[in-house]
């Protein structure tokens, strides 16, 4: 069992540096739970916290529902892969590896069976008696991924495991490393600030900027919901498309607008923006490079002209100007357009998103 | 072109005259002391000899040299090590926690630091005849390992900070309480500083002169520094050959200590410096 809940904590670095501010989260346990947010959001910060290394300046940590604010680290029965992986210097791969076994003296053949098993899952049972400056940074990391991974704790935190693996290798050991944690239902806490990464592992996901968590959610919650601008932009590759634009009401017929934008909106849409938005004559407009497909002049609600055109083998990236913007659109198919071509788009109306610029905050 | 030939000739001659400077009376010492017949002047002994080291083994007053030597070894082994272990212990709890006054401590230590060992001879003198310290070996290690304390302490602390304090953290994540993972991880990885700052303290104690000088009258427990003022014998008549063996053996055990740890020791002065 291990459940991990943070209540109101915040950590402040002296003198004013606030790393997290007033951060909640509640994962469940054998859940997969990323943290995913820039550099410097507090996502190492938080993990520290969590691991008894840095005591909150404010709030609680609890672990399977005991507060363990103040218990040391080993306390804690956690295991952590380190953003700098911490690997002893004075200690050969194997018995880095070994250490944590060691010290809850697990018997030696246990212990050799144990390094082994996790040394040939991560490919580095070649590698096990040098000493860590002899290998390159991605078996570095591979090691301090064994390191946590040996032992079988209430929860894993995991800070960037994975960074420094070329893209193949990456690919395997998420698989590997989802798998393993399906497997034994040990919870992870994995930060990351790769949304590739997030939304292909994680069960939810947590999105820090600034100290603050933003939204928590499924992958696909955060992707279809983004509930911030912040989130949207974050979330989605290429991002977001994001447009000024103002909601025209005619009648009680609802519409976006800007120029060579013209979304009619359902009634209900439009009076919840109208009724929330602090301006309905500046919205944000956000649309993925993946909800824009090309269409006929009349069923179409964005118009522009191609300024570039990406092709990427299995999909083609359009660079379109509409007004003073340039949006992009995400085709799956190779296109006939050359550049300065008009070119007429649909959104379907499930597929926008509408944020109030002086809240930042999606309006719906 | 030119001036880049100058240069050098300029810089090795320079360094000619430093090397004639310290190796010159080095050089003489070691002449003289497998020389029969050793003046202060300069020159090639006609034959070499070990006389003047057998004369060693020949009491002055009623002590065999050698047992100065030996002294020195039992006071500079024991101050060294002792100032390495107190000093160890603190720099590491001053430079891995915070606490009040943590600054103006290190101060402290840097002007005691700064004091003429000679400034605070007579209340240590007085102290230790009340304790009746005076006279024993164990009084003058006491004295020059609270001597060296201040400036092994200032150097451990520096080479503390310098280490990562990630390995630490990791052994308490893996499982070590925090004198467990000193123990297990620092600590190894503070060998090199370790033996550095032990080598400085005992260099340092090796040549203590005053204080042992104070505290310890009886000849048969004076370290070889005191003792070899011994050797300036009445009415000015110095045996030269024989101060000069004497010399030779006080100046061995620092240098073959030296080269026996030289290793950790470049280890240790470029982990100070990368700081
Ligand atoms: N020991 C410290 N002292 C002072 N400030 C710190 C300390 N550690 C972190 N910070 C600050 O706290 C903030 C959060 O840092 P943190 O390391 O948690 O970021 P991160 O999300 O892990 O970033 P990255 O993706 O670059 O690893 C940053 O502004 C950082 O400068
Ligand atoms: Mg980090």
């Amino acid at each position: 069992m291990g459940s991990v809940e943070l209540k109101n904590v915040t950590k402040i670095f002296p003198p004013k540096t606030v790393a997290i501010n007033n951060v909640n989260l509640k994962v469940h346990d054998g859940e997969f739970f990323i943290l995913l947010g820039p550099s410097g959001c507090g996502k190492t910060t938080t993990l520290r916290i969590i691991a008894g290394l840095e005591k909150p300046t404010k709030g609680r940590v609890y672990i399977d529902n005991e507060d363990v604010t103040d218990l040391p680290p080993r306390k804690r029965d956690i295991a952590m892969v380190f953003q700098t992986w911490a690997l002893y210097p004075h200690m050969k791969v194997y018995d880095n590896i070994a250490f944590p076994l060691k010290l809850r003296k697990v018997a030696k053949d246990e212990i050799d069976r144990r390094v082994k098993e996790v040394a040939k899952m991560l490919q580095i049972e070649t590698l096990l008696d040098r000493y860590p400056r002899q290998l390159s940074g991605g078996q570095q990391q591979r090691v301090a991924l064994a390191r946590a991974l040996v032992r079988k704790p209430k929860v894993w935190l995991l800070d960037e495991p994975l960074s420094n693996l070329d893209a193949i290798l990456r690919v395997q050991m998420r698989a590997e490393l989802k798998r393993l944690q399906k497997e034994l239902k040990i919870t992870a806490i994995y930060v990351t600030h790769d949304q590739v990464e997030a939304m292909s592992m994680g069960d939810r996901v947590a999105v820090l900027n600034a100290g603050r968590v933003l939204q928590v959610g499924a992958p696909n919650e955060v992707y279809n919901k983004p509930n911030t601008l912040f989130v949207a932009s974050f979330i989605g590759s290429p991002p977001m498309n994001f447009m000024r634009v103002a909601l025209k009401n005619e009648g009680g017929n609802y519409a976006l607008v800007a120029e060579g934008v013209s979304i009619p909106l359902p009634t209900e849409l439009g009076k919840i923006i109208e009724e929330k938005a602090s301006d309905v004559n500046d919205l944000i407009l956000g649309v993925r490079p993946e909800h824009l497909e090309l269409s006929t002049a009349e069923d179409s609600n964005i118009r522009g002209e191609v300024y570039v055109i990406e092709p990427l083998g299995s999909e083609t990236i359009l660079n379109i100007k509409v007004g003073d913007n340039i949006i992009k659109a995400r085709l799956l198919k190779e296109t006939t357009l050359s550049i300065g071509s008009k070119v007429f788009l649909k959104v379907s109306t499930n597929s926008i998103h509408v944020f109030d610029p002086s809240t930042e905050r999606a309006l719906f | 072109m030119e001036r880049n030939v100058l240069a050098y000739v300029l810089v090795y001659l320079f360094l000619a005259v430093v090397f004639a400077f310290f190796v010159g009376p080095l050089l003489w010492l070691f002449l003289s002391a497998f020389d029969p017949n050793a003046s202060p002047v300069f020159e090639i002994p006609s034959h070499f000899t070990l006389d003047n080291f057998k004369k060693l083994l020949v009491p002055v007053g009623n002590v065999i040299p050698l047992q100065w030597i030996l002294n020195s070894l039992i006071i500079s082994l024991s101050a060294a090590t002792i100032a390495t272990l107190v000093s160890v212990i603190s720099a590491y709890v001053f430079a891995r926690y915070t606490f009040k006054g943590q600054g103006a401590m290190l101060t402290t230590f840097v002007i005691l630091r700064l004091v003429p060992p000679i400034v605070i001879a007579l209340p240590i003198m007085m102290l230790y005849n009340w304790w009746g310290l005076i006279n024993t070996y164990l009084g003058a290690i006491l004295v020059i390992a609270a001597l060296i304390t201040p400036f092994a302490l200032l150097i451990a602390e520096s080479f503390f900070r310098s280490l990562p304090v990630e390995y630490e953290e990791a052994a308490m994540v893996d499982g070590c309480s925090r004198l467990g993972a000193f123990m297990r991880v620092t600590l190894h990885l503070a060998i090199p500083g370790i033996t550095t700052i032990w080598l400085l303290s005992f260099v340092t104690a090796w040549s203590q002169f005053v204080i042992p000088l104070m505290i310890l009258k009886n000849p048969a427990l004076m370290p070889a520094s005191v003792g070899l003022s011994y050797f300036f014998g009445e009415y000015g008549r110095v045996d030269y050959g024989r101060l000069s063996a004497f010399s030779l053996l006080f100046s061995l055990p620092v240098i073959i200590i030296f080269l026996s740890i030289q290793k950790y020791l470049r280890k240790g002065i470029a982990g100070l410096v990368s700081r």
